[in-house]
Formats: structure tokens, sequence, C-alpha cells
């Protein structure tokens, strides 16, 4: 997992949580004197265990945690990558451009990334059909991503999860709603 | 206190801004630096195309002095084989014309005995000239496809006859002596090799003819260590001077006048040698003459003598 990850999420508790327990977390979770570079790869495992750490905390399902990470972190990234962002005119053009965009973008900067697999179709004008494969199965996070870049560009979703690699399918596919009135 | 009153919360952040503003700078440059990756990329890609482009041309200029080769090597055979061929039409018809009774005595006996003794040497000569012109096809196919690939066991004194074969029409003027050791068998890519056989020579031709002044001499041999096949293709030409030595592999350099030499004959010789293990020296005497030194390595099957 990159540090830039780890980075967003060290903004996040901060901000929401406070200093003292992000030291909580590091102390607990990762090596000690542990320092998140962006471009560098760290273990999985410590971020996992530091949401699931927060989801306790917040009593809150890990899941959705995960998720508002995923919100949080399309802000961090779009703030970072504002030129990346700016070249799609709306939420949709955006979400059909993962692939050939914003994973380019983001093999140019970092050296295996270990992307997920992500494909897009226009099912109909106000539905896109996401499918999403990874080992990592962080789903819940490209769900929360998704939310991001909906709110980015002012754009009201909703998004049904049918399929789940969490529950043994190959593959999660992610049905996104897109509501007329917010465009 | 919280984290935004405490002053070490504040420098926390600004030291974060400035860390992320670093990070920024760098991911800049991984970009770019991705970006003229791609695009060294894509002009190496395009040199190798281009380099193609010219082993292709060369191979052409090859083909074009094999073509010469063959239609003389053809030729000569099928000059006197169309001629045998008419006399045995001829010598056909005064013995049908023998064996009708009605004209049996316009065929005058010694002619029958004399087309009696030319029969057969005339059919010898005649089988004798196909089978040249079919050891020609052979070889050539062996030697001069383009579209083999990997390396076979040849015979160094069969290649070298060959490229001299081919090489014939241009070897006119030149005095030629050769030397082979018994078993000179290589491991080598047939085709690349008579490529290499034939731009060697054809250099060491047009070497002699700077000096038209002298009798052109090109010595070859070939002679086998214990673990070393040595080719040497000697002339007494106009010889390299010490610069051209130091440039005579490189890409596109070239002696010759404009639009005579594509300047890669002897660069893609040096990439096809290294490309089977092979080394190559160039010992030369300006104004005396050139001497090429190609060391193969010994198949197992070859013996030293």
């Amino acid at each position: 997992m990159k540090g830039i990850i780890f980075n967003m999420l060290e903004d996040m508790v901060v901000t929401q949580c406070g200093m003292q327990v992000w030291n909580e977390l590091l102390a607990k979770h990762a090596p000690k004197d542990r320092v998140y570079l962006s471009a560098k790869s760290y273990a999985e495992d410590e971020l996992f265990g530091m949401v699931h750490d927060v989801a306790q905390r917040l009593n809150l399902p890990a899941q959705e945690v995960v998720k508002a990470f995923g919100r949080f972190l399309f802000g961090g990234l779009a703030s970072r990558h504002d030129d990346v962002v700016k070249r799609f005119s709306d939420f949709s053009s955006l979400v059909l451009g993962i692939h050939d965009v914003i994973h380019l973008e983001v093999n140019k900067l970092y050296h295996e990334p270990s992307l997920p697999t992500i494909t897009g179709k226009i099912v109909s004008p106000t539905r896109i059909e996401l499918t999403y494969a990874s080992p990592r199965k962080l789903c819940y996070c490209a769900e929360g991503l998704l939310y991001g870049a909906a709110e980015h560009f002012k754009q009201s979703i909703t998004i049904s999860h049918p399929t789940c690699m969490h529950h043994g399918a190959e593959h999660c596919t992610l049905i996104i709603d897109l509501q007329e009135d917010s465009a | 206190m919280s984290d935004q009153d405490n002053p070490y919360y504040t420098a926390y952040l600004r030291e974060k801004r400035a860390r992320v503003e670093v990070e920024i700078l760098l991911e800049d440059s991984t970009r770019q630096l991705y970006e003229k990756n791609l695009q060294l990329q894509a002009q190496i890609l395009q040199i190798q195309q281009q380099q193609q482009s010219l082993i292709q041309q060369e191979k052409l200029a090859t083909l074009g002095v094999i073509a010469a080769g063959v239609a003389h090597e053809i030729n000569n055979p099928l000059a006197f084989i169309i001629s045998n061929v008419q006399t045995l039409t001829s010598y056909s018809h005064s013995m049908l014309t023998a064996l009708d009774e009605q004209h049996a005595a316009k065929v005058d006996e010694a002619e029958l005995k004399y087309i009696q003794s030319d029969l057969m040497p005339l059919i010898t000569d005649t089988v004798e000239g196909l089978h040249r012109i079919t050891d020609i096809t052979k070889k050539l196919l062996f030697f001069a496809r383009t579209d083999m690939v990997g390396t076979s066991e040849v015979c160094l004194q069969d290649a070298v006859e060959f490229a001299l074969k081919l090489l014939k029409p241009q070897l006119k003027q030149v005095k030629l002596s050769t030397s082979f050791a018994k078993a000179s068998t290589i491991q080598f890519n047939a085709s690349e090799l008579n490529q290499v056989l034939i731009n060697i020579i054809v250099n060491a031709i047009q070497a002699c003819e700077e000096v038209p002044a002298r009798q052109a001499l090109i010595t070859i041999a070939t002679e086998q260590t214990d673990t070393t096949m040595v080719l040497r293709i000697k002339d007494n030409g106009c010889g390299i001077s010490e610069d051209t030595r130091a440039k005579m592999f490189d890409a596109f350099y070239t002696t010759k006048a404009v639009g005579t030499g594509t300047g890669v004959g002897l660069s893609i010789v040096q990439q096809i040698l290294q490309q089977h293990q092979c080394s190559i020296e160039v010992q030369s005497q300006l104004g005396e003459g050139t001497e090429i030194v190609i060391s193969f390595p010994c198949t197992s099957e070859s013996e030293p003598d």
C-alpha cells in the first residue's frame, strides 16, 4: 500500500479524531518510528489494522469507515492532482476514465502501485455499471471514492453493490445511479 | 488544550504542507521522467525499425550480388546444354533417317560412326551441366534464403566456395588462392554467413581495384585450433588507414562514393558475428593490403587437423 494512502488516513484521523488518536494508532499498528512517504510502499495490514481500530472507537462497521475514508481520500487526491481531475468535464467521464486516464497517471508516479482492475460501462443515461476486482478487496473504499468524486462534480448519486468479493464473487459490481436534479 | 490551540500542532500542519509540496515537486519530476522514458522507448523502437529497414536494404544489395553470380553460374552450363541438345536433336534426326529403310542410303556410314562416338560424351556433358545448375540452386536455397532463422551446422569451406562462385564475375581480374582446414564445420545461420563472406570478399575486391597497377591477389584460408575455427581473408589492395580502421564498423561510415555504399555493411557483419559469438580482427597496412581474421567457436564435431 502506497504511503500517500496512509498520509490521507493520517489527515482524516488527525482532523476528525485528533493527533493523540493518530499517535496511538501508529504505536499500535505500525513498527516503531514509522514514517509514511507518499511514493513508498508499506504493509497493507498496517492500514487495515488502523481502520478496524477507528471503526471500533467510533462504534461503526469497518466497511462504513472504509467508505468514509474513500470519500475523504478523493478530496485529498483531487486537491493534490487538480490537473488530472480537471481533464474530466463531469462525474460520468471521470468514472469511465478511471482505467485509461487516472490509473495511467498513477502508474507515472508510483512504482508498482498494485491498482485494482476497474471497468465501467454506461447502461443508460442515468446508470453506470462498474466492475471492481482487487486482491485487497477495497470495494467499499472504491464506493467512497465514487461518492467523493460525485460530491466534487456536484452530482447526486446512489450506489448499489449487488455482487461483492467479500461474499465470494470474483469481482464486485457497483451500480451507480445518477440523479438528474443535481447535474 | 485542543490540537488547534497547540502551537506544535500548527507547526505540524506547516511541516506537513511543506512535505506535501516537496512530494508534489518529486511527483512532477517523476511524471516528466516517466513521459521522457516513454518518448525514449518510442525513439528506440523507431531506430530499431530504421535499422531493420537498413539491414533489409543491405540484404537486397547482397541479393543483387548473388543474383549476378547465380546468373553467371547458370548461364555457362546452360549455354553448352543448349548447344548439346541442339546437336543431339540433329543426331536423332540422322539416326531416325538411318532406321527408316527407304531413306537409309541417304545417311553416310562415317557420319553414323561419328554420331555413335559423340553421343555419350554429349549426354555426359549435358548431365554434368544440369548437375551444376542443380548444385547452385541447392546451395542458393541453403545460403541465400532470407527467411531462415536460427543456426545450423555449416561447412565453412562450402560457404566460402559458394560465395566465391557467386562473386566469380567480380573476381575475373583477381588471382585467388585458397586453403582449407580438413573439417571446417561451424554453427552459424547459413544465409547470414553468406552475407558476411560476400561483404568481406567484395570489400577485398574493391580494395584491390583501388590499386590497378598491381596484380590483385586475394588469399583465403581456414585453420583450426582446439577451440576456434579461424578464417583469414587477405588482399593486397589499398589498405585501410588507422582513422578508417577505428570507424569501419560504425553504422553509416563509408569511404565509398556517395550512392555506392550504405555504410552499414560492415556494421551488420560485426552484428551478425557478435550474435554468433565470433570475433573479427582487422590487420592492415595502408598501400599494402588488409587481412580480416574471423574466429568462429568450433562445433563439438570438428576435429583439429
